[in-house]
């Protein structure tokens, strides 16, 4: 109790801050712009991990083929760097979205492929998943690696492509990280640097309390 | 050993396979940059050229067959200017052509090339020739200097100008205007003292005047410069050569793969230095000097904070402290490495500030690491109740394997960081070197450092000989 006080009191700190440094529209349109690319991004990565249950026995060598060779090719690439080549021209917060989307849907896919989850796991899950199909706990399965690190690689994706002046700003909390640190304007960041942390701790909570049943 | 090798050919062929995956990737960046300029000409050819299949190749025969075809037609300064450029390699053919051109056609053909014989000193550049003699002036010129158009005879007049710049010389040279261009820019050497600058100095002198560009070496330009002018040279012909000469036979299928933007990459990767970049610096030697600084950051990040975790896991098996570091580490692994980049101020001094990127990379690698230690199958090193010096090689093993496989994965975002680190820090390592490519859009320069990191990750996974769990439902079955 005393925990979910204080992560409330943190969470209503960084809301009034945020709006009394970028204003109520704009600070509105922040959060509501990086919600939708961190949920983007876990979609995506869930998908990844889901496609992996859907395969089938003689599908899943060319699956783990392809998704090394993708993991491979992404590895040699710096992400910033990857996420220029894939630009042209569409939304910064999609282009985000995409590639960190679509880096986590190969870790989940990878890590589906070695460690597979059978029909029986799905008794560790809460019991309203216990019943659904075996794609859909795979799929949440598969949020397991990258729910902390989601929100900050969106995040410092979007703020590193502003920053280095490779993509236009986006209106989420990485385009205004981006400016601000561009500007050299630290005092700013805080706001944006506790709403990122909070954002991933409550993702995390949220996992753990609805997703994965205690052992 | 067959093993080895079998693994050793397996790698290659990988290699290959990313590299083509990469490219397709990183040259889209060159159409990014789509204003074409004297300078940047190398660029311009390349982004020319299909990415990874030329079907059918475009050499010296098809080009001024289409010129003719557009001259046939009716008036086409752009298929004049185009003839002129091709010049004395393209003479032979627009003679043939000539002698069946209808008048009107063969007009707008003389006229087209004269500024090739401008070029090649048989018209005073003051001369307005009427179209009527001009014709008669180029049938003459080709009569004449026909003989001189070969292989053979355009490699010894190349190689008696680059010993010794007589009038006599130049003016032979001259003669066979973009016909000796290959054997000009085969002939210069790189520039290592002064001898070698003069005769670089002839030798592109007399490339430029047959090719109209501006990459000549004067008397007082330094010797890397006019080493780099050198390396320019023979990038710009490596994507140009195909305009000017023709092919033939085997050739003619080869350059469906070769003459490509894939190809010619492929090409730079098998020269000295690498190649050159978009600036004309070596790749090898600006990206080998760029990378001190960032080694020392990553190094010394990985190392740190590998120690870190390593400390923090002896500290939580040893004492009992189950739940040190595990909010801490979470927090610090929430906060994006931009906003620590940025957050702390760069100090004045060269080794504070490596110190502190140093820092800031390690902060990023320390969750991960831990979150590796802690899983425990990594760190038989703090196993209880044994004693570590039996098991030191294979534990120190298993604990480079826990670092790759930690490392692999977050590879591409800890450079990432680096970039961002050493544009924060004002650090002039790979991250700069990495953001002033991309500000070229300078596919080869970028392509070099893709390729290091590929090999980098497969010499250690090679190294580690890391075992790979077999994919489940994919188990050879067993005879039944």
């Amino acid at each position: 109790m005393k925990r979910q006080a204080l992560v409330v009191t943190a969470v209503v700190i960084t809301l009034a801050v945020l709006v009394a440094e970028a204003g109520l529209g704009q600070a509105a349109r922040a959060v509501s712009y990086t919600l939708l690319e961190v949920l983007a991004a876990l979609a995506l990565t869930a998908l990844g991990a889901a496609c992996t249950a859907l395969a089938t026995p003689a599908t899943r060598r060319w699956l783990d083929a392809a998704v090394t060779r993708g993991l491979e090719v992404t590895g040699a690439l710096p992400v910033v760097l990857l996420a220029i080549c894939v630009y042209r021209g569409v939304s910064t917060s999609l282009l985000v979205a995409l590639v960190v989307g679509s880096l986590g849907a190969l870790r989940a896919a990878r890590v589906a492929l070695r460690h597979p989850l059978h029909t029986a796991d799905r008794l560790h899950f809460p019991s309203w998943l216990a019943r659904r199909p075996l794609w859909l706990t795979t799929a949440l399965y598969g949020l397991q690696a990258s729910i902390t690190a989601v929100p900050a690689q969106v995040v410092g994706l979007g703020a590193a492509l502003t920053w280095l002046g490779w993509a236009p700003a986006s209106c989420d909390w990485g385009g205004r990280l981006g400016q601000l640190a561009e500007r050299g304007q630290r005092l700013s960041l805080v706001p944006y640097v506790l709403g990122t942390v909070l954002l991933s701790l409550s993702l995390q909570a949220v996992y753990k309390r609805w997703l994965t049943a205690p052992r | 050993m067959r093993a080895l090798l079998r693994r050793l050919a397996w790698l290659f062929a990988r290699l290959v396979l990313l590299s083509l995956l990469c490219f397709a990737l990183v040259s889209r960046l060159a159409t990014r940059h789509p204003t074409p300029t004297v300078e940047l000409s190398d660029r311009y050819g390349e982004a020319n050229l299909p990415r990874f299949i030329n079907w059918p190749p475009r050499d010296l025969h098809t080009r001024v067959a289409e010129q003719l075809t557009k001259l046939a037609q009716g008036e086409s300064p752009g298929a004049e200017r185009e003839l002129a450029r091709l010049g004395g390699a393209a003479l032979g053919s627009v003679s043939d052509a000539l002698r069946m051109a209808s008048p009107e056609t063969a007009h707008r053909l003389c006229r087209a090339m004269l500024p090739v014989l401008t070029r090649m000193g048989e018209l005073d550049p003051t001369d307005t020739l009427p179209s009527n003699q001009a014709c008669g002036q180029l049938i003459r010129s080709w009569e004449e200097h026909s003989r001189d158009f070969r292989p053979v005879v355009a490699r010894r007049w190349v190689q008696r100008l680059g010993e010794q710049a007589l009038a006599s010389r130049r003016s032979e040279v001259a003669t066979l205007d973009t016909f000796a261009l290959g054997e000009l820019i085969a002939a210069m050497p790189r520039v290592r003292d002064t001898k070698t600058q003069a005769q670089a100095r002839r030798l592109t002198a007399a490339a430029a005047g047959a090719a109209g560009l501006p990459w000549v070496i004067r008397d007082g330009t330094p010797l890397d410069t006019a080493d780099g002018l050198v390396l320019r040279w023979k990038r710009w012909w490596t994507l140009h050569q195909l305009e000017y000469s023709e092919l033939r036979g085997p050739k003619r299928l080869a350059a469906v793969v070769t003459e490509t933007q894939y190809g010619h990459w492929v090409a730079t990767v098998f020269t000295p230095g690498l190649g050159v970049d978009l600036t004309g610096q070596p790749i090898a030697s600006s990206l080998l000097s760029a990378l001190p600084p960032s080694l020392v950051v990553l190094l010394g990040g990985l190392l740190g904070a590998w120690g870190a975790a390593a400390t923090l896991t002896w500290l939580r098996s040893r004492l009992k402290l189950e739940r040190l570091g595990g909010w801490s580490g979470r927090i610090i692994g929430s906060i994006p490495p931009v906003a620590l980049a940025a957050w702390l101020a760069p100090p004045n001094d060269s080794a504070a500030r490596l110190l502190l990127a140093t820092v800031v990379v390690g902060a990023t690698v320390a969750l991960g690491a831990t979150s590796v230690l802690a899983s425990g199958s990594h760190l038989a090193l703090f196993r209880a109740g044994t004693n570590p010096r039996h098991h030191l090689a294979q534990d120190l093993r298993r604990l480079l394997a826990g670092f790759s496989t930690a490392l692999g994965p977050d590879w591409p975002w800890l450079m990432t960081t680096l970039i961002l680190v050493e544009h924060a820090f004002g650090l002039r390592g790979l991250g700069a070197w990495t953001v002033a490519a991309v500000a070229r859009g300078d596919v080869a320069a970028l392509m070099a450092l893709t390729l290091g990191c590929l090999l980098t990750l497969m010499l250690l996974e090679l190294a580690l000989d890391r075992e790979q769990s077999p994919v489940p439902g994919t188990e050879p079955r067993s005879p039944s």
